[in-house]
């Protein structure tokens, strides 16, 4: 479980969010939404415990519409 | 012995050069080396002022400041002898950055991915690694700099992720479309001494990030492989 929270922040820490470049922003932007997509997350070993953190359908559309918006923003 | 042995690698170079020259149907005739200019984007390549650089098509504007005698053309100069003639002039023009070893093990990885060889993409991922870590920036001003890391950094994730994946060619896939967009903007900023292609496949990703960068014109799909091998097109030239 540790190296869960230390290898998935060494990919994506929202603290650090800020201080990426914008080049990393967007790229983040879009691997969350592969990911959302592909329902490798929340990983199964803690959706066992926390059945509340599973997405249903409409809070992932929720999150992609987000991003796709923010992403069209930027548009470079 | 010491300057024999400088005219000589001079006189490899200067023949490489005007085999190069010749290859790509730019041949001139051969100038005495107090005319000699290189273009500006392309050292190595040397001729007549105002002639065309067979690389990218610009004319020959820089004057090289040699003073060594320029041989002929040499017909029996062998490939190994051209390889070491580039080697030469590559240390020679070692003060200029170049993201030529990117772009080329770049292309060996995309190539691997033609193939469908997961793990032949992983090993080539793991090699660009390596070299974007260890390219020197040192030449650049700071603007540039910030440009490379930039790049660079997303850059170096994407290979990492395809290094560590061998065996799931779809992940790598993934990473790897993303991968070409940061090698797009390199050769952007940085330039090529190469050809290059920037090919684009609609089927791939709902036609949202299918693109790719090759050294050929003929289109061999890195997303499908053999699947899909020739769908694309080329987008724009380098």
């Amino acid at each position: 479980m540790d190296n869960h929270i230390k290898e998935g922040k060494e990919n994506l820490n929202f603290s650090m969010f800020g201080d990426y470049s914008q080049r990393k922003q967007e790229n983040k932007l879009e691997r969350i939404v592969k990911q959302i997509k592909s329902d490798e997350m929340p990983l199964r070993s803690y959706t066992i415990l926390h059945q509340d953190a599973v997405l249903n359908e409409n809070q992932k559309q929720e999150i992609i519409n987000w991003i796709n918006s923010q992403l069209e923003k930027e548009q470079f | 012995m010491k300057t024999l042995f400088i005219i000589a690698l001079l006189a490899i170079t200067v023949t490489s050069c005007n085999q190069k020259a010749k290859d790509t149907k730019a041949a001139e005739t051969v100038t005495t080396a107090s005319e000699v200019y290189a273009c500006s984007m392309h050292p190595e390549i040397t001729g007549k002022k105002g002639s065309e650089c067979p690389e990218c098509g610009m004319e020959l504007t820089e004057k090289v400041s040699q003073s060594a005698t320029t041989e002929k053309d040499d017909a029996n100069t062998t490939d190994i002898e051209t390889k070491n003639a580039v080697a030469t002039t590559k240390t020679v023009a070692a003060t200029s950055f170049t993201i030529n070893e990117i772009v080329t093990n770049y292309l060996k990885l995309k190539n691997a991915l033609v193939k469908d060889d997961s793990k032949g993409a992983a090993n080539a991922g793991r090699v660009l690694y390596v070299t974007l870590n260890s390219l020197d920036t040192k030449s650049l001003d700071a603007k540039l700099k910030k440009e490379y890391v930039d790049i660079a950094d997303d850059a170096k994730e994407h290979v990492a992720h395809i290094g560590d994946n061998s065996g799931k060619i779809e992940h790598q896939r993934e990473h790897f479309a993303m991968l070409s967009k940061d090698i797009n903007d390199f050769v952007q900023t940085f330039g090529t001494t190469q050809k290059l292609y920037q090919d684009y496949c609609p089927m791939y990703d709902e036609g949202k990030s299918g693109y790719w960068i090759s050294e050929s014109k003929e289109i061999k799909n890195p997303y499908f492989g053999s699947q899909m091998l020739s769908c694309g097109s080329v987008r724009k030239t380098f």
